[in-house]
């Protein structure tokens, strides 16, 4: 981390592909630190996009460091991704991080791990899905369960086809029919139900709207998972991104530091529900 | 659970002296000459406010607590953190030393919680900036105000964990220091070593304790009551309004925006956890929607949460209640939970 | 009967459900609003000290509500009337014809507060039952300079009024001083107030007035409703900024005293509640003046401000 924390690190934009269209646009950026090398990050840490005179706003790394640069899925909902939206390829924005405690990858070495994702919410779980991919190794098995309104809403939707193709264990589903759609109907915990993902030795990862999770966190426990096998992202208002604002304080946490990964174990010993 | 900050107990050699004359104004007149910024309570109708002043006249000293907290010293209400156009053009850091003339026990306590905050974990630079140049001339109190409680967190109003002491006994004044740089200030000043007389007359001025509010706060029970109806009784009359949170010494909430387009400022300013924008996420979810809510939130940060760190987060100085536009009080509502 | 006794009775026979009126504060002597039932009718008192506006508070309640109203009380609750914030049949009102309240501020620079037990008024005095027998002050003293220039003491709408109906006073006399500064005096007065303002928002929150759930003055570059789009919440107007300084303040208290406009009801809670004692009161009673003599609007007329002006068309 920086000397200052509050001085951002000088990027370029190096590639923005289109990830969901319409009224509720994602783009996912593709962004290289310019006067340094990438700094050492893990999956589940999150950066602060700076761009000045319009503000700063919190984003999961959506990619493994195992993988080059920096990558940052974003849904235009206010100022700074409005402009973010706008920007082109070359443009300079301002990097803050790594920020926040990880999800602790080296623990859950030699166990299956399942991520369960839905909308925008796939993000974190990429950036776990390409590193248990990368190193597989050291992991058990990979199953990936992602879902979103419509196809259109899919995003890294290539990605996730081809990993398919590859033999992956991915299970894609749509809340309604589509015409061609050739998997799973229906919502993101009842696709869990359906799949029966063992509990046994498995480390599962939920991100989504928080009705999903709620519904999913069930599912998963009548499927024999334990709280701490369990583990989730949350998302607060954050402005200063190293636990000094109080935006984010849930308790004596910060989401920005202490967060965004939590166990359900953490969650559900704190007063304040999530 | 509790830890004692009181860093007076591990110096010995601690300087008691007499002096002769008007010690604040001659303090502030020193430290203004040697280019300090001096914050000191200024009076303005009928009552005393911490500001920057440029000559010792404009501070006044009659007062029991000046309405603003003296944290505006080292975490003042804006701040630029960031001067840019197309980048980063400056970054501004406070050079000058600061002191602060006429702060009390609750204050000075504050600053020292407000220390455990800001530079524990990452470093806040521009709070250390100033926090490091920061010289406390400290007043102890001779009578408490009538929501005074800063008892209750074992400070002792006559005792402030400050840089320099002033107490005024018997007609005379005692002045002492507590630190290196305390030491260093009053080597400024013609003083004179304390009789034994005196020694004794100051000891009793210490030991008493005043008379005033107690809070019981009771830990397991805010532990059982976080869904408590009572909240929601507490906050009936809650406006939401910041006073409570702006007059205290403690609160550390902060918003960092950017102010100009092209070319402009990156300032951080005080917020509030009792605005409802404060915690409003850009999806229109808010975690506290409610005031019930934000207001738990505030008592619960000051007297549940904060524990993880070893210390309450009150200072018992009193101002939230003394300025509640709803008269809701800290010390009622804490220790009538249920 | 006294007046509390009094008081007590007709809440009592109200049969409402809930009662907003004045209980003790613990450790001080002035009184704070609570929200009761019949069972806590015993807690209720009234004296000078009980200074704060109820009308904000009915705003929550829903159901039938016993409420103490004060003449200025009374101006807020029929001025939310008019604008739909309440409904009069939910409304119990026990009217008290008011003498003015005492300034707790001014109150404690003569007396210490700790020593104060009770506070009540007897004639021309404020009788102060202290820690230690009696004391009498004489009530000009120490009543709030606001209720010096009170147009309704009497309140203007009740179900039942206890004491006399008393006159109120027309003229804007307390303008005078600052109506004979000239412009750059008047501006070099108004800094010097508003360079105070921390930005707490106790003088909106407290205001009966100040009802709005997203209100034009806030920093806020947020819009509320999940509907909105991220061009609308960029796009948010932002009049002034979250910065402290003299003149983003002053922009946030005109605006926001123009905003009631026709409306005040002069309860003076905007200024009790203000931490920094800036004299709020002062543009409310001159927006007043100009809606009297320039528009010839009377507050007691049925018809709001706003909608007579568009009437008026140009």
């Amino acid at each position: 981390m920086m000397q200052n924390p509050y001085v951002p690190y000088k990027a370029q934009i190096v590639e923005i592909r289109d990830e969901v269209r319409g009224p509720r646009p994602i783009k996912t950026f593709k962004m290289k630190l310019v006067d340094r090398e990438r700094f050492d990050y893990k999956s589940g840490q999150g950066c602060l996009v700076s761009i000045f005179g319009k503000g700063e706003s919190w984003f999961t790394i959506a990619n493994s460091p195992t993988r080059p640069d920096l990558e940052f899925s974003v849904l235009k909902t206010g100022k700074v991704t409005a402009k973010l939206h706008e920007m082109k390829v070359g443009d300079l924005v301002g990097i803050r991080g790594p920020l926040g405690r990880p999800f602790p990858l080296d623990e859950w070495k030699g166990m299956n791990i399942l991520t369960i994702g839905g909308g925008i919410g796939q993000t974190p779980l990429r950036a776990i899905y390409q590193y248990v991919i990368d190193k597989e190794n050291d992991y058990g098995d990979l199953t990936i369960i992602y879902g979103a309104r419509s196809s259109r809403d899919l995003v890294y939707r290539e990605e996730l086809f081809k990993l398919i193709e590859e033999g992956y264990n991915v299970h894609l589903s749509i809340d309604n029919p589509e015409p061609g759609w050739k998997y799973f109907v229906g919502f993101v915990p009842d696709n869990v139900k359906r799949i029966k993902p063992e509990a046994k030795n498995t480390i599962a990862i939920t991100c989504g709207p928080p009705i999903m999770i709620k519904i999913t966190l069930n599912v998963l426990k009548e499927l024999g998972f334990k709280e701490d096998q369990i583990y989730t992202t949350l998302e607060r208002r954050m402005k200063c991104g190293i636990g000094k604002c109080g935006k984010c304080r849930i308790e004596s946490y910060y989401v920005c530091r202490d967060g965004p990964v939590f166990s359900y174990a953490e969650l559900s010993s704190m007063l304040e529900k999530i | 659970m509790r830890t004692s900050h009181s860093s007076q107990s591990l110096i010995c050699w601690v300087i008691k002296m007499i002096y002769e004359g008007d010690f604040l104004k001659d303090a502030i007149s020193n430290l203004l000459a040697r280019g300090y910024k001096v914050f000191a309570p200024v009076k303005l109708g009928d009552f005393h406010l911490f500001r920057e002043v440029k000559s010792a006249e404009e501070a006044d000293f009659g007062y029991i607590l000046p309405r603003n907290s003296a944290k505006i010293a080292v975490f003042p209400e804006n701040e630029v953190l960031i001067k840019y156009s197309s980048w980063i053009d400056e970054i501004p850091f406070e050079e000058t030393r600061i002191a602060i003339v006429g702060i009390k026990a609750c204050d000075a306590k504050a600053i020292k919680l407000l220390d455990e905050h800001f530079l524990e974990g990452f470093v806040d630079p521009y709070y250390k900036s100033r926090r490091e140049k920061l010289l406390t001339v400290a007043i102890t109190c001779e009578e408490p105000g009538i929501n005074c409680f800063c008892q209750s967190f074992g400070i002792n109003p006559r005792k402030p964990e400050a840089d320099v002491v002033f107490s005024r006994i018997g007609g005379k004044t005692f002045v002492n220091a507590y630190s290196d740089a305390g030491k260093d200030f009053l080597s400024e000043f013609n003083l004179r070593n304390e009789g034994e007389e005196e020694a004794r007359l100051r000891q009793n001025f210490e030991r008493e304790t005043l008379e005033m509010r107690k809070i019981e706060i009771d830990v397991e029970k805010l532990k059982k009551s976080f869904e408590s109806s009572y909240w929601k009784e507490v906050a009936v009359n809650c406006k939401s309004c910041g006073v409570c949170t702006y007059l205290c010494p403690t609160c550390f909430c902060f918003d960092i925006y950017d102010e100009g387009e092209k070319k402009g400022v990156r300032i951080r300013a005080w917020d509030s956890c009792q605005f409802p924008l404060h915690t409003l996420e850009s999806s229109s979810h808010n975690p506290r929607a409610e005031k019930w809510q934000r207001l738990r939130n505030r008592f619960y940060d000051k007297f549940y949460y904060a524990l993880r760190k070893g210390d309450y987060y009150c200072v018992g100085c009193g101002r939230c209640i003394d300025f509640c536009p709803a008269g809701i009080d800290i010390v009622s509502v804490i220790s009538g939970v249920r | 009967m006294n007046e509390v006794e009094k008081i007590r009775e007709e809440l009592k026979k109200s049969g409402a459900e809930r009662i907003v009126a004045f209980v003790k504060k613990e450790n001080e002597p002035r009184e704070v609003l609570a929200v009761l039932s019949q069972k806590d009718i015993d807690k209720v008192t009234f004296s000078p000290l009980s200074v704060n506006n109820p009308a904000k508070l009915l705003m929550q309640l829903n159901g039938k509500v016993a409420v103490v109203a004060k003449g200025c009380d009374a101006m807020a609750i029929r001025q939310l009337i008019k604008e739909g914030k309440l409904k009069r049949e939910n409304l119990f009102i026990v009217g008290i014809s008011c003498r003015g309240v005492i300034d707790y501020r001014k109150l404690s620079k003569i007396e210490k507060l700790s020593e104060i037990r009770e506070v009540r008024l007897e004639g021309e005095e404020v009788v102060l039952k202290m820690r230690n027998g009696e004391k009498r002050i004489p009530f000009a003293e120490v009543i709030e300079e606001n209720c010096l220039y009170c147009e309704h003491p009497t309140p203007v709408i009740y179900d039942v009024l206890i004491g006399e109906a008393r006159e109120g006073r027309k003229d804007f006399s307390d303008l005078e001083k600052l109506e004979k500064m000239s412009r750059e005096e008047r501006w070099e007065y108004w800094i010097s107030q508003f360079e105070r303002c921390i930005r707490c928002h106790a003088c909106r929150s407290v205001c009966p007035l100040c009802y709005c759930e997203e209100c034009i003055v806030d920093p806020s570059n947020l819009a509320i409703s999940p509907m909105s789009t991220a061009e609308d919440k960029a796009s948010y107007p932002r009049l002034l900024g979250k910065t402290v300084n003299a003149k983003d303040n002053a922009i946030y208290h005109i605006i926001r005293v123009l905003h009631h406009a026709g409306r005040c009801s002069g309860c003076g809670e905007c200024e009790r509640a203000c931490p920094m004692e800036l004299p709020l009161r002062k543009l409310e009673r001159k927006l007043e003046k100009v809606v009297k003599e320039v528009f010839g609007y009377d507050l007691n007329e049925d018809i709001p401000f706003f909608s007579k002006l568009d009437m008026l068309g140009d």
